[in-house]
């Protein structure tokens, strides 16, 4: 479902590559010079901490963003437009990837997005693109060690120092003193590490969309102020009401396996399957009403796909418009049911028939209207 | 930066000013961007009165709502639009939502929500479906600048921080302030 189009991306980026459609590296935004010395990259971590190390590459921690000319088959979107311009970076991959190109002094999401799931262009930001540089916008959740002031840093990812802090004095004299571990700072301090870019919200300035300044184990609300505050809310409450809905939802959906950052658990490798059930809940906000939906108790643990099929992953190109896809919802000439439903009830009750199932399903008052 | 890289960056910009005009492909209606916008008249819910598009003709920067009580995007996002026409309407702005049917509860989900723009229901999706051509998913934003010109659309909500809203409406509000 999630896994990487079978286009020869990578050929097309080298043959790209090779009629100089690429901008230089270096300079700017993105630069990779070290953003400041007290920083020593993840890979200087992994020559003592290597299990963690192993764990964090499979993280989309690691692959948030990367450099596309040293790394061509990280590109997962069909670049045989002709009309794509030049894309220097790409960003993410798990539901979305989504690539930057250089315009001045400055890098700038593409307004259009490649969609994991469907394999196809999705537009985005289609309007504001070009008025959202990556250095105010993006840089600092993406980089490790942003310095606004010379727009460098120390890492392009979300490395081993974005969570345990700059680690150059650990690096040259290992000790606990020196380093931070998110395990060992109160609950709050340790949460808000992932909340600093988890949580949306601008620097103290109002210039920057991530907290400038901030550091793992500081206190983030003297950095960052949400986006998203309730009346009266002050900016702590709101940053740990924000996070901790951000964690529940994930967890609920199961959209991560991860212990807050997930390092230290089974990773989810890049390209595994995203559950069909975790891309329903994900819209379709059942809570504890998901029983009496699907007539079923819960411990049989009964999941979407056994009712609902998918006939097209991507509803936009459904000309039935049907609703059993994975994305938004149409309006729905046809009805919003699924006129076979009782044909896959034979999958579990394999002692009965179609008719028994058909009776049972125009009991519920189906075939089966969804909750819209 | 040497010549020969100012010449590719002028060559970038005008690659993607043509590759990626703006909005150009963010639609799920029949209608595009830079398409006039159809003029209807429809029944607000709440207020009982009958409202038309070309009522704001020439004074307002008007932004349509497709939503509908089903969709659970919609009514999350509405906080944010009663926001949003808090703080635009004084400078020439206004929501019209578009609600399709049923019209079940949607008085209740306007009073709920606080809605501070016009409900209007589409009962027979005449707007949405015969004259806007909507066929696709739902909320549906559709900007129309002062002259009636639809100049931006999105499909969805936004997550918290890319809201792009606030720059169309910047550009089209200060467009009429000049007459343009």
């Amino acid at each position: 479902m999630a896994s990487r189009p079978a286009v020869s991306v990578s050929i097309l980026l080298l043959a790209a590559a090779a009629v100089g459609i690429f901008l230089p590296a270096g300079g700017g935004a993105a630069s990779g010079s070290a953003g400041s010395s007290s920083y020593t990259g993840s890979e200087k971590c992994a020559s003592c901490h290597q299990i963690q190390y192993k764990g964090w590459v499979k993280t989309f921690h690691s692959t948030v963003i990367q450099d596309v000319r040293k790394n061509p088959s990280a590109v997962m979107a069909d670049m045989s437009d002709p009309d794509l311009p030049f894309i220097h970076f790409a960003i993410g991959g798990h539901w979305d990837q989504r690539y930057l190109t250089k315009l001045d002094d400055d890098y700038y999401i593409l307004p259009r997005l490649w969609s994991v799931q469907s394999k196809k262009w999705r537009p985005y930001s289609t309007y504001g693109w070009q008025k959202r540089p990556y250095s105010k916008y993006c840089i600092g959740c993406h980089s490790v060690g942003f310095d606004p002031k010379t727009k460098s840093f120390a890492e392009h990812s979300v490395g081993c120092e974005s969570c345990h802090g700059p680690g150059e004095k650990h690096s040259a004299h290992p000790g606990k003193e020196n380093i931070v571990n998110p395990k060992r700072l109160p609950e709050d301090r340790s949460e808000e590490i992932c909340a600093s870019c988890h949580v949306r919200g601008k620097d103290l300035s109002g210039e920057y969309f991530f907290p400038i300044g901030y550091s793992p184990g500081g206190v983030l609300s003297k950095y960052l102020v949400p986006l998203e505050k309730n009346e009266g809310e002050n900016d702590n409450v709101a940053i740990h009401r924000i996070w901790d809905k951000w964690k529940a939802d994930r967890e609920a959906q199961a959209r991560s396996r991860c212990e807050v950052c997930g390092i230290h658990q089974t990773a989810k490798p890049q390209g595994a399957q995203i559950s069909v059930d975790a891309i329903c809940m994900s819209c379709h906000e059942y809570g504890d009403k998901l029983s009496a939906h699907t007539h079923h108790k819960a411990d049989t643990q009964i999941g979407c796909g056994d009712c609902h099929r998918q006939k097209n992953p991507d509803v936009n190109e459904n000309k039935e418009n049907n609703v059993h896809s994975y994305s938004y919802f149409l309006i729905h000439p046809q009805g919003c049911w699924d006129k076979e439903v009782q044909n896959r009830c034979g999958a579990c009750h394999k002692d009965k028939t179609a008719s028994w199932a058909y009776d049972i399903v125009l009991k519920w008052k189906k075939p089966v209207i969804v909750d819209h | 930066m040497s010549g020969s890289w100012k010449a590719a960056f002028v060559c970038v910009a005008v690659c993607l000013a043509v590759a990626f005009p703006a909005g150009a492909t963010d639609t799920a209606m029949r209608l595009k961007i830079g398409d006039k916008a159809p003029d209807f008249r429809l029944r607000d819910v709440v207020t009982g009165k009958t409202v038309s598009l070309s009522d704001f003709s020439g004074k307002k920067v008007v932004m349509l709502e497709f939503w509908a009580t089903w969709c659970d995007i919609c009514k999350r996002e509405m906080p944010s639009l009663v926001k949003l026409q808090g703080e635009w309407r004084p400078k020439g702005f206004e929501i019209l939502s578009v609600v399709l049917p049923p019209e079940k509860g949607v008085k209740e989900i306007a009073r709920e929500k606080r809605l501070n723009y016009a409900v209007l229901l589409d009962a027979d999706l005449t707007v949405a479906t015969k004259l806007y051509g909507l066929a696709g998913p739902i909320p549906l934003k559709v900007v129309i600048d002062h002259k009636g010109v639809i100049r931006y659309s999105h499909v969805g909500d936004y997550p918290p921080g890319e809201n792009e809203l606030p720059f169309v409406l910047e550009d089209l509000v200060k467009e009429m302030g000049k007459g343009k």
